[in-house]
């Protein structure tokens, strides 16, 4: 349809083109691509905006960046001194790089709050209301949270891991044979460690979308995280063993080792696992969401 | 879903509706809350260059319907377009409707104009535009402001602006009044009159009847989820109102008598106002009534139309209601 002129003169453009109604043109499915781009590259810019300009997101990630790096400097301080109690047979399985990025495991309560509250807080203040005009497809709407929030989370907790596994090889060096930041075993542990929180958060998301309150998505949080532990080792022996190495905690104990850990998985059957979790929740959280009202 | 299929089918209302100007249609709308209908068969549609007010008690299902059209919510069954279009298949919604619901919207930790802000980058809007809206409904003064530490009238202002953000043209408003002062309602109602006279299609929700009646074109009204009156406020006024002239001369008698005889059709009866005593005439014209008295030189110190107000109106319809439902359980 082309825009015709009528007496006065002034262009009309059929408010049914503008809205899309009659877009007949071959490259429709392409362009109808590159919008759907576009919307999730403008949506993203908006949460990022909103996670920018709210001062609650600065203090949980400097929470987390500072029990990061004060975990692994306790730690590693209280190993480098205690060095010389330790069993020969504790001394071959202590993992440097373990000790060292052990921050991720308070982090992870931290990060886990953080990614709850970007999705509660919505529901709390009631800004899912505005939040659900702007983008009337709801599963953008969440995905797009997900990317900042994770990305944002993966940013951070790399760069706190980083600084947390140099400070605490360098505690750690006096006593312990340590790897350069630099190695392939030092950079994948600390990169399977950043990716341990950032799909933790994505599961954490998942929970809250489901869940909508604060209260209960930590309880289920911390449940997972604390709770589920205690509870499979309750269990009869073989099953406790062969139940808990696939809770996502186990998962997380995996990547942040330099080396195979026995009876455990394997760092990639870790991620692939944790995933699983991620996938789950999500999919139980874009059911709710575009399924219940508002 | 079958809003898709709706579109390509091409109803004519539809094409209507996008040729010539802003719309919100509803369609058979129903809600039910676990068997309980909040909404049922609401059918109505929205105009543009209007101001349209939605009317009727606390919990009588406005905001559902608003959140319906707005796609927070889905119809148990029926729909709610906008343009021909559900809001879900809406491209860019905020530049077609824009809408203020609850003034709970906001997050405190973020600034006022942080927030407009927010929503301009999502949409691409330039960021002058977020000043002149914070200009127009006076907040640009506060801008730096918590929305946390805001109060519930600049709340309010703050959902004006965002509803306008978009520059849409229909705006849905669900008790924009409600804390506003008297300057803000007064503006409110001279700016979404502009906005009206502009060719946008203004939906308003409101329990303020008198600020109401100031203010709208067309009125739907609902009561427990079922429209009972629409249309036009003039003609809704008229056809409610048992309407009829006040008159105080000085010879009540004579000009009864004159009436009388001017026409079968004028009705007369007397009736005392604060102590004075009134005829009421109804069937004639108060022009005609003027008239009358002069020709048999009779002084008139009161001459008067009265109309119901809106208010009385929907007391009445309201309560009607109520009595039939009585009624019917009897």
């Amino acid at each position: 349809m082309t825009p015709s002129n009528d007496i006065n003169g002034t262009v009309l453009e059929p408010v049914g083109q503008k809205a899309g109604l009659f877009d007949m043109s071959p490259n429709y499915k392409k362009r109808k691509l590159g919008l759907c781009v576009r919307n999730y590259l403008d949506c993203c810019r908006y949460e990022a905006y909103r996670i920018k300009v709210t001062r609650a997101s600065y203090i949980a990630l400097l929470c987390s960046l500072l029990s990061i790096i004060g975990l692994s400097i306790l730690i590693c301080t209280i190993y480098t001194v205690r060095a010389n109690d330790l069993s020969p047979y504790q001394l071959i399985t202590t993992d440097p790089v373990f000790l060292s990025l052990s921050g991720t495991f308070l982090a992870q309560l931290i990060i886990g709050v953080f990614a709850i509250l970007s999705v509660t807080n919505e529901y709390g203040y009631g800004t899912i209301v505005t939040s659900a005009l702007l983008e009337p497809i709801r599963t953008r709407f969440l995905l797009a949270k997900l990317i900042v929030v994770s990305s944002v989370i993966f940013l951070s907790t790399a760069l706190a891991l980083s600084v947390a596994f140099l400070v605490g090889e360098k505690i750690l060096s006096a006593r312990f044979q340590v790897v350069s930041i630099l190695s392939l075993t030092a950079l994948k542990s600390i990169a399977g460690s950043a990716l341990y929180l950032t799909i933790l958060s994505c599961i954490c998301i998942g929970i809250a979308v489901s869940i909508r309150r604060t209260s209960g998505a930590v309880a289920t949080l911390f449940g997972i995280l604390l709770l589920l532990p205690i509870i499979v080792s309750l269990l009869p022996s073989p099953w406790a063993g062969e139940i808990g190495k696939y809770l996502p905690g186990s998962a997380g104990v995996v990547l942040a080792h330099s080396f195979q850990i026995s009876n455990m998985m394997s760092p990639l059957k870790a991620l692939a696992v944790l995933a699983c979790y991620a996938i789950l929740w999500m999919g139980l959280g874009i059911y709710f969401i575009t399924h219940r009202d508002i | 879903m079958p809003a898709k299929y709706f579109i390509l089918s091409g109803e004519p209302s539809q094409v209507a509706a996008t040729r010539w100007g802003a719309m919100i249609e509803a369609n058979l709308l129903t809600k039910y809350y676990k068997k309980i209908p909040v909404v049922s068969e609401a059918s109505f549609s929205v105009g543009p260059g209007k101001i349209t007010g939605f009317i009727g008690p606390n919990g009588s299902g406005k905001s559902t319907t608003m959140k319906m059209i707005l796609g927070l919510i889905a119809p148990t069954s029926g729909s709610a377009t906008i343009n021909g279009r559900v809001y879900r298949d809406l491209e860019q919604p905020i530049k077609e409707v824009g809408a203020l619901l609850e003034p709970s919207f906001l997050h405190p930790g973020i600034t006022i104009f942080s927030h407009l802000l927010s929503i301009a980058i999502r949409y691409n809007i330039p960021s002058t535009r977020v000043g002149e809206l914070l200009d127009l409904v006076s907040l640009s003064g506060k801008k730096k402001l918590r929305c946390g530490q805001a109060s519930l009238g600049m709340k309010q202002r703050l959902g004006i602006a965002q509803a306008l953000l978009g520059d849409p043209n229909i705006v849905i408003l669900d008790e924009p009044m409600n804390g506003l002062d008297p300057d803000g309602i007064i503006w409110l109602r001279t700016y979404l009159r502009h906005l009206a006279d502009e060719g946008k299609c203004i939906f308003i929700s409101s329990h303020l009847m008198n600020e109401m009646a100031l203010l709208i074109d067309e009125v739907i009204m609902i009561k427990e989820g079922k429209l009972i009156a629409g249309g036009s406020l003039p003609d809704l006024i008229s056809g409610h109102s048992s309407a009829y002239i006040e008159v105080l001369t000085s010879d009540n008698a004579a000009l009864t008598a004159a009436l009388k005889a001017y026409s079968g059709q004028a009705i007369v009866a007397s009736a005392v106002i604060d102590g004075d005593v009134f005829i009421k005439v109804r069937g004639i014209s108060t022009k005609e009534v003027g008239n009358i008295a002069l020709e048999n030189d009779i002084a008139v110190y009161h001459l008067r139309q009265t109309l119901r107000s809106l208010e009385d109106i929907y007391l009445d319809l309201v309560n009607t209601e109520q009595k039939e439902n009585i009624d019917a359980i009897k």
